[in-house]
């Protein structure tokens, strides 16, 4: 499988590779930059105030449904690409049943888009 | 006193250097047969040297290339629109026109100290910005630039490039989780909305390209335009992708998750150093990995009048491509979170899907054109 | 020599992920490893050569659904402790050498899997047929199917912004 010269070597090896990059460069910031002293360089950032409230923010999860259409989607388009592979090699009504799949998906979006007007998001 | 920070850096300095050794054995030892065959052919016929493995890893579609055009890009970046906002832009490294500065500009980043806030989850904070720059790049792996410049000429090289960009925005939420700041964290949330609303469409108006094509390899889709560009068929397609590409690489009319007026710099916030530039050049070499896949789905790849050899053509396109969505930061407002996923759900999947109804309907007429 | 060692090395790599996202005290590092066991999975398909079902899973396993967990821990806290369980890791680790071995011992004996058997003849043109002509129907009721999930999915999330 990982025969030398062959794709997924080089594939693995090229992985490698920006792995060293990334790694070797931040460590040689690390080496070269200078350290600041004094301990307030390290907060937390906000705009030069001392930051108030807990350790982690929560919020609320307002597109969560658009997430969760994603998800559908995503499985949706996989079954398509197969479909697309071999598109010339099958007639219009067998095709048929892979454009009715993506027409179905068409009201869960308008009823989620009117759902996040309606909420007021 | 000494933080917590602090023997964090010098702790992870110690095993990061030892542990990059380590990889770089690993991969000396795994290219080694190459390197030698590599330099057999240096000594007996320099040119073969060009379609070996090794030098498409390091050099062309590799490494070399994709570091050399976020540096071409940015300096091209900021003189276009300083151009456009009557300004001078970069004007004294180098000498012509401060065409030094982005060299500049990475000296700069390596000799500033990498601040890890007290707060943060210090071991995922500094290894997010890697597994940012990995999965910007790795997509690249199999964006051919002609019939021989591919590092690897996938038959489901469509899919893999998807499914790889795909974990960009698991990247995006450690590094804006782990910074424990409030801006990050917003601006982590609105690119994962962006990105999970933009995916879908990129995924679908890769569609027509694969069905008119007849094949999962971007080396197959890029072969099949010989005749006619796929731009013609997919036109809706074409577009939505370029949009969909602009989002994904959160540049400026689609900038919500960095916004810098609203979010100081978004889930970058916390990121100072190399680290910030590590994240910066991660999205630079994907915009460079997403134009070449736009050029092969639609721009017909190498395909091109024959005085100039292929891999000219495709570096054309690419530089082509890469000039536009440089250009669109110079004349766009940013757009709101609520719009831009709107406008994702709302207007590119269906157009997407338009497309694909008028490929199915006018089936029986296209195969003689791309055939 | 090698045709032995890579899958010994996939399954300890994700056994080793599965078993940290069961056990770390933190739910996102728990999530991260979980992604990581994920990687893992599609890494054995791509070695017995399915590559779609490896992409698909690499897609949807850790493009959306590891995405959306991570999103969800994140989002809503580590709220719930989880001290005082029965730590189940001395189990998990026995079993995973029992699992390795066993493995290893059933490779070194049978010999190591050749090419031709561990790659049973994928092709997308087969893939397709079986999709379109045997199963052309059963897909309709799966995107009936998803539809269904969807709505679910918006009429669950708009309960929960409307809550908070």
């Amino acid at each position: 499988m990982l025969a030398p010269d062959s794709g997924p070597f080089w594939f693995l090896v090229f992985f490698m590779l920006l792995a060293a990059t990334g790694a070797g460069l931040l460590l040689l910031a690390m080496r070269l930059a200078p350290r600041g002293r004094g301990l307030l360089k390290e907060e937390t950032y906000e705009s030069g105030q001392v930051p108030p409230g807990g350790k982690r923010v929560r919020l609320a999860m307002q597109y969560f449904s658009f997430l969760l259409l994603f998800l559908v989607f995503d499985v949706v388009a996989m079954f398509l690409f197969a479909w697309g592979f071999s598109f010339f090699g099958y007639g219009q009504l067998q095709s048929a049943y892979m454009v009715l799949l993506l027409l179905f998906l068409l009201p869960p979006i308008y009823l989620t888009l009117r759902v996040a007007r309606n909420v007021g998001v | 006193m000494i933080s917590k920070s602090e023997t964090f850096v010098s702790k992870f300095q110690k095993y990061g250097i030892i542990t990059s050794i380590l990889i770089l054995i690993l991969i000396l030892y795994l290219i080694f047969p190459d390197i030698v065959a590599v330099v057999r052919l240096l000594l007996s016929n320099p040119v073969a040297v060009l379609g070996t493995g090794l030098f498409k890893l390091i050099i062309f579609p590799g490494l070399i290339y994709i570091s050399l055009v976020p540096l071409i890009a940015e300096w091209v970046e900021r003189k276009i629109v300083a151009k456009m906002q009557v300004r001078v832009g970069p004007l004294y490294v180098g000498g012509w026109e401060g065409f030094l500065q982005p060299i500049a500009d990475l000296l700069k980043l390596i000799s500033k100290e990498i601040i890890i806030p007290k707060n943060a989850d210090k071991l995922i904070f500094v290894l997010s910005p890697i597994l940012v720059f990995i999965i910007g790049a790795l997509p690249s792996v199999v964006v051919p630039y002609s019939p021989n410049y591919v590092i690897w000429n996938y038959e489901f090289g469509v899919l893999l490039f998807f499914a790889v960009l795909g974990f960009y925005p698991l990247a995006v939420l450690t590094a804006a989780w782990s910074s424990n700041n409030k801006y990050s964290f917003i601006g982590g949330l609105r690119a994962l909305y962006q990105l999970a609303s933009y995916e879908v469409p990129l995924f679908l108006a890769t569609l027509p390209s694969v069905m008119l094509a007849n094949s999962l390899s971007l080396s197959g889709i890029a072969a099949s335009q010989s005749r006619v560009w796929f731009v013609a068929f997919a036109p809706i397609s074409a577009v939505v992708f370029f949009v969909a590409m602009m989002a994904e690489l959160e540049r400026i009319p689609f900038d919500t998750p960095e916004a810098d007026s609203e979010l100081v710099t978004g889930w970058t916030t916390e990121y100072a150093g190399m680290a910030w530039g590590l994240l910066q050049f991660a999205s630079y070499v994907k915009l460079t990995a997403l134009s070449g896949v736009f050029v092969v789905l639609f721009l017909g790849g190498w395909q091109g009048p024959a005085f100039f050899p292929p891999v000219v053509w495709s570096l054309v396109k690419v530089a082509a491509v890469i000039l536009i969505l440089l250009l669109a930061r110079g004349y766009y407002p940013r757009i709101r979170i609520d719009q831009l996923v709107r406008a994702g759900w709302g207007w590119l999947i269906p157009l997407c899907i338009v497309n694909i109804l008028a490929l199915v309907a006018f089936q029986p007429y296209l195969a003689a054109f791309v055939r | 020599m090698v045709d032995i060692f890579i899958p010994i090395i996939l399954v300890a790599l994700s056994s080793i992920a599965a078993l940290f996202s069961l056990e770390s005290k933190s739910l996102v590092y728990g999530a991260i490893s979980l992604a990581m066991f994920f990687v893992g999975l599609s890494l054995f398909f791509f070695y017995l050569g399915l590559p779609y079902l490896a992409i698909f899973q690499l897609a949807i396993y850790v493009g959306a659904i590891a995405v959306l967990i991570m999103f969800t821990v994140m989002v809503v806290g580590e709220g719930t402790s989880r001290e005082g369980r029965p730590r189940l890791i001395v189990l998990g680790l026995l079993g995973f050498v029992v699992i390795v071995s066993s493995l290893y011992f059933a490779l070194s004996y049978f010999g190591s899997v050749s090419t031709t058997q561990t790659q049973p003849g994928f092709s997308m043109q087969l893939l397709t047929a079986a999709l379109i002509d045997h199963y052309g129907l059963l897909i309709l009721v799966l995107g009936l199917l998803l539809t269904a999930a969807a709505f679910g999915a918006v009429a669950l999330a708009r309960r929960e912004v409307e809550e908070s």
